[in-house]
């Protein structure tokens, strides 16, 4: 297959599997094994926002009708959506995406596009890198996610849903002429419903029917997008992964089991904190000149205070000093505490990691 | 004091001393120049005391005498003035009145005592050169040169001056520049640092053919016709520049200057604007150069032909780093001495003048991680 290595990319798809109606699942062990739907209520006009996977065997899947579900499976347990609590998990997933790489394009709460060509940690493999995702996702949001690794988005998505759940398939470059010519034509991206069954009745119905048309008569028959379906049936994909979001803050914060007043204590904690924020931003390159200290008293009452300095700074010591001066316009001590949490923001992640690192002269002693 | 002196003579002694002037003075006396008479003559002298420039012009002097004025006011008034005689006078409360057939100006000036002192250079070791090899040795170093406080030794040309060649020498930790002209010499070995604020001021300054030098611990004197500049020196250890200048690149290429240089430029506008990275892709007698910028999804790419006929090799550069070296190549030929993607490039002129070497060093952008 003719792939100019210009557009060879690393791109992983990671998608959660049946988000809403797993974090449904592992929140209420009583739902576990049972068919969920969450979305609306099926005596009203609500759809189906997600199907667990054991309602999805009764045919019933997401932006269904909820009366049609409750047809399809009358025992399943329909579920309140709620938002808050998946958009926390999403932004979780998103903390381990950008322990990677920078370059995440979320598609929605539950899937987001990587491209690990470059990548903090150096990992040469986007399969491994997929595969320690995966592991993590799983690890700290008890969730599990299927990921698809291929040189482009379309195949990386294609991927993703290859093997769910739980998966994690890889469309290298020597395999992808092969696999794009099974594929079917509905599964293209960029093929929607009608023009699909346009294709069909041209006798289009895999990447191998298609690839044989010419680039002209594709023009012909499908306007403008002809020519994309003639480049995305070569496995030409040119769209890059689009950060809608950089960075903006790395921070640590910690509810102790007991509230502390302790000033001393509280001064000493600040410093091991700043050590750990330190090194986490040493790992993907990261510096910053915002720091804010956020103290949450025993009555849930919570405040922010922050200082700016005037260079990046991803020293600990410098952190810890910071933080400790602000500590003082806090009431911290007077009251008791039961959260502590530094963050820095204002990012430089210009230097991060090696790659596009200009390289200094090796003075001895400079 | 009493003088009288051609408008044109003092304009071009004031513009010959104010670079000295610093723009924000810390102490008000710097804002002045000090007029002197000197053996017939009037002698301007500026400082910000780290330099010092002194110019002599033709005057008719009346009554011996001195006195600092302030620097701005003067010139913006005599910038004015047609070529017109003026007459100055200043009397014992410094008050300085000069009068053209335009008018009378009045002006408070500063006692000749509160202007600090020029450094003595006597004791000093004598050499001589010609201005314009010191001038073409300071245009091909300073763009070198570091502005990074942190590192004081850079921020100034290092000249190491033997018996047999000097070398001058620049680098800002990312690119350094060495070059070595045998037509200056000295009996009696010496090197010391320039800082960068004093040599594009010597460079503008000198202004006969030859330059007379006199350097001690702490300064440096240069003079040449009626200017002086003398500057302190950057009392620090030059780094061991030799050392890093690598001996074994055995990948040549030799290519059209300007042709690449243009190529860089043009592609440079598509590569991010905070690395301002690009890619050179060397292979079979031709080099593809490419940028991309991920954030707003611009890309460019050119190819053209050179002599290079080793291993296929892709190495990163800041494209500014780049055209500053490639713009300081005399000649119309380039030649470029790679060894691996992470480690320096050198750049020369294909062709040299006898009696002078230049060499460029120019460190590498890392494209991947090659262990």
């Amino acid at each position: 297959m003719e792939i100019s290595e210009d557009h060879i990319r690393k791109i992983i798809h990671v998608d959660m599997d049946a988000f809403y109606a797993s974090v449904e699942q592992r929140d209420f062990p009583q739902y576990r094994n049972k068919p969920v739907i969450v979305g609306g209520s099926p005596q009203g006009r609500g759809v189906v926002a997600a199907a667990s996977y054991e309602v999805r065997k009764y045919g019933v899947h997401s932006a269904m009708p909820a009366a049609r579900a409750v047809k399809l499976c009358p025992h399943a347990i329909f579920v309140k959506p709620r938002f808050d609590v998946y958009k926390e998990v999403s932004e979780k997933i998103r903390e381990i995406f950008f322990e990677y790489t920078d370059l995440v394009e979320p598609l929605s709460l539950d899937e987001a596009y990587l491209d690990v060509t470059e990548n903090h940690k150096k990992i040469p493999s986007a399969t491994l890198i997929a595969d320690r995702i995966k592991k993590q996702i799983k690890q700290q949001t008890g969730l599990t996610a299927s990921a698809g690794v291929a040189f482009n988005k379309f195949l990386a998505k294609i991927a993703s849903d290859l093997d769910k759940p739980d998966g994690l398939s890889v469309i290298t470059p020597d395999k992808a002429e092969e696999f794009i010519e099974q594929l079917e034509i509905g599964k293209f991206f960029g093929v929607g419903k009608a023009t699909q069954r346009k294709m069909e009745s041209l006798g289009i119905r895999t990447g191998a029917d298609l690839k044989e048309w010419d680039e002209v008569d594709l023009v012909k028959q499908f306007g403008k997008s002809g020519h994309h379906y003639y480049r995305i049936v070569r496995g030409i994909d040119k769209r890059r992964v689009k950060t809608d979001r950089t960075r903006k803050s790395i921070g640590k914060e910690r509810t102790f089991s007991e509230d502390v007043s302790d000033l001393e204590w509280i001064r000493e904690f600040l410093t091991e904190l700043s050590e750990k924020i330190s090194q986490s931003m040493e790992k993907i390159g990261a510096a910053g000149k915002t720091i804010t200290l956020k103290v949450r008293y025993e009555d849930f009452e919570t405040v922010t205070r922050s200082y700016t300095l005037h260079h990046y700074t991803d020293d600990a010591n410098e952190l810890a000093e910071v933080a400790i001066r602000l500590l003082e316009e806090t009431e911290a001590g007077a009251r008791e505490v039961r959260l502590l949490g530094i963050s820095v923001s204002s990012l430089n992640l210009r230097k991060s990691g090696v790659i596009g690192k200009q390289l200094e002269i090796p003075f001895e002693g400079f | 004091m009493k003088f009288n002196v051609s408008s044109n003579d003092l304009n071009q002694g004031l513009s010959a001393v104010i670079g000295a002037v610093p723009t924000k003075a810390t102490l008000p006396i710097l804002e002045t120049i000090l007029f002197e008479s000197e053996d017939g003559r009037l002698k301007l002298t500026a400082t910000d005391l780290e330099i010092s420039i002194i110019e002599y012009i033709d005057a008719d002097i009346e009554e011996e005498g001195s006195v600092a004025i302030p620097a701005k006011r003067l010139q913006e008034t005599l910038r004015q003035l047609p070529n017109i005689p003026v007459f100055f006078e200043v009397d014992e409360d410094q008050n300085v009145e000069f009068k053209t057939d335009k008018g009378k100006y009045k002006l408070v000036g500063e006692e000749a005592d509160e202007f600090p002192e020029i450094p003595n250079m006597d004791g000093g070791t004598n050499l001589s050169t010609d201005t314009k090899l010191l001038q073409n040795a300071i245009g091909k170093t300073m763009f070198a040169v570091s502005t990074d406080d942190l590192r004081p030794a850079m921020m100034g040309v290092y000249f190491d001056i033997g018996e047999n060649e000097t070398k001058f020498v620049a680098t800002d930790g990312h690119r350094l520049v060495k070059y070595v002209n045998q037509n200056f010499t000295s009996e009696t070995p010496l090197s010391f640092i320039v800082p960068d604020k004093a040599l594009s001021l010597i460079s503008k300054a000198l202004d006969d053919d030859s330059t007379d030098l006199i350097v001690s611990d702490d300064h440096a004197q240069f003079k040449s016709g009626s200017t002086i500049v003398i500057t302190r020196l950057i009392n620090e250890q030059y780094p061991n520049y030799e050392s890093v200048i690598p001996r074994d690149n055995d990948k040549n290429l030799l290519i059209d200057k300007n042709q690449m240089l243009a190529t860089v430029r043009r592609v440079s506008v598509f590569s991010s604007s905070t690395t301002r990275q690009i890619r050179l892709q060397l292979k079979n007698d031709k080099i593809t150069i490419r940028a991309e910028d991920l954030d707003m999804s611009s890309e460019a790419k050119e190819t053209i032909s050179c002599e290079y006929s080793f291993d296929e090799m892709e190495i990163g550069f800041n494209a500014k780093y780049l055209g500053d070296v490639l713009s300081n190549v005399d000649g119309d030929e380039a030649k470029f001495e790679f060894s691996t993607p992470n480690r320096a490039g050198i750049v020369k002129p294909a062709e040299e003048e006898e009696g002078e070497q230049m060499l460029m060093l120019v460190m590498p952008v890392m494209l991947n991680s090659y262990a």
